[in-house]
């Protein structure tokens, strides 16, 4: 006999030995495969919550990193929440004279600009003698009081906000102080008026 | 115009259970197309897992776990041409791998004592059939005992066609030495 024909045979009537009995079995592989199908359904389902859960955490660390990437001033140096700033948004000069010693002994003779954006950044631009760090800077407007970490990144300057109450009449901005421990800050503010240029 | 309160009552009372109905209905009908599956294919099922295990009541089990998987991924695989083939793959990978952690536990603790075989079994088919690797054994018992061509045992099993044919002719070539048998050559 060939083996072939001894495999089509030997294992044929060694298969027909088995006789299982499906009918008392069969319950149990419904009960066991519910439980099973339940079991990965659940895994699904903590997969997902933990999916979500990521991401309703990474999310606003990523939008955080973009804005800090596509808008370094805004997010440096103590940072500012945002408000109803547009209510000062614009673009105002001023020209400081050379009257007070912090003026003097700074460079901080001479026209300044300062651009107030709605989204509660700010740019300053200074005259040729003053030498200092004007980036990162925001403000922060709520009712009359307005905000700002102006010459934050300034060795001048503590590391802390300057708070005054602001006016506008007409064309005319002007900004009184509060509270100010940044001695180039009041001087800048609150030296001499505002006019808006645009 | 309201309703009159007992009709009101028959409202409230009809409607939460017409879903529950439908769902109960769709659960039933799935459980007895998986029953009728169950009651022809669970016989053959455990009948090749038993050619490769050699153990009647573990190739029991383990077409018995192949089935539970079945019904977990019923809802996908009932809606397959064949969800018998489908079962079949999973019960021989099943007893494959079993087989394997068995022969590799034989050897750690020094006891491969084969369980009993019925008597109406050939004994020494089987007697040989077990010096064949595990993979070896569920080729021989796809091609020769459930009939089936070469590319599906070599797709169940995960070699190539060329390597199945090799492997058939090798162990049918030890079997043929074994049992003092002659061996053809042609395979497929």
């Amino acid at each position: 006999m060939s083996v072939e024909r001894r495999l089509r045979e030997g294992l044929e009537r060694s298969a027909s030995a088995v006789q299982p009995d499906a009918g008392r079995r069969l319950p149990e592989a419904i009960t066991r495969g519910r439980r099973r199908r339940r079991a990965r359904r659940a895994s699904w389902i903590v997969g997902a919550v933990a999916a979500l859960a990521v991401i309703g955490v990474a999310t606003p660390q990523v939008t955080s990193y973009i804005q800090r990437v596509q808008h370094p001033a805004a997010s440096q140096g103590p940072t500012l929440p945002p408000g109803p700033d547009a209510v000062i948004a614009g673009s105002y000069t001023t020209a400081l004279p050379a009257t007070s010693q912090v003026i003097r002994a700074n460079g901080m003779a001479g026209a300044w600009t300062l651009r107030l954006k709605a989204n509660g950044t700010m740019t300053l631009s200074a005259p040729r003698s003053f030498h200092g760090d004007l980036t990162s800077i925001a403000f922060r407007v709520r009712g009359d009081r307005f905000t700002t970490n102006a010459f934050v990144n300034d060795p001048r300057c503590a590391n802390d906000v300057g708070v005054y109450r602001w006016r506008r009449t007409g064309r005319t901005l002007v900004f009184t102080p509060v509270s100010d421990t940044c001695a180039l800050r009041r001087a800048l503010f609150s030296t001499k008026p505002w006019h808006t240029i645009r | 115009m309201p309703l009159p309160l007992a009709q009101r009552s028959v409202t409230l009372e009809t409607a939460p259970q017409a879903p529950r109905m439908w769902w109960g209905a769709v659960v039933k009908d799935q459980d007895s197309e998986f029953a009728s599956l169950y009651a022809a294919e669970f016989t053959p099922v455990s009948r090749t897992v038993f050619l490769i295990l050699h153990d009647r009541q573990r190739a029991e089990d383990i077409a018995q776990d192949a089935f539970i998987q079945l019904y977990s991924h019923w809802a996908r695989v009932s809606r397959y041409e064949r969800p018998g083939a489908w079962v079949r793959r999973v019960a021989i990978r099943l007893a494959v791998r079993h087989q394997n952690r068995e022969r590799i536990r034989a050897v750690l603790e020094k006891n491969a004592e084969p369980a009993a075989v019925p008597q109406q079994a050939d004994v020494d088919l089987l007697r040989s059939m077990r010096q064949l690797p595990p993979a070896y054994r569920a080729a021989l018992v796809l091609h020769y005992y459930e009939d089936w061509p070469i590319a599906e045992v070599a797709s169940v099993l995960g070699w190539t066609v060329s390597a199945t044919k090799v492997k058939l002719m090798r162990a049918r070539r030890r079997l043929g030495g074994l049992l003092q048998e002659e061996v053809g050559e042609d395979v497929g």
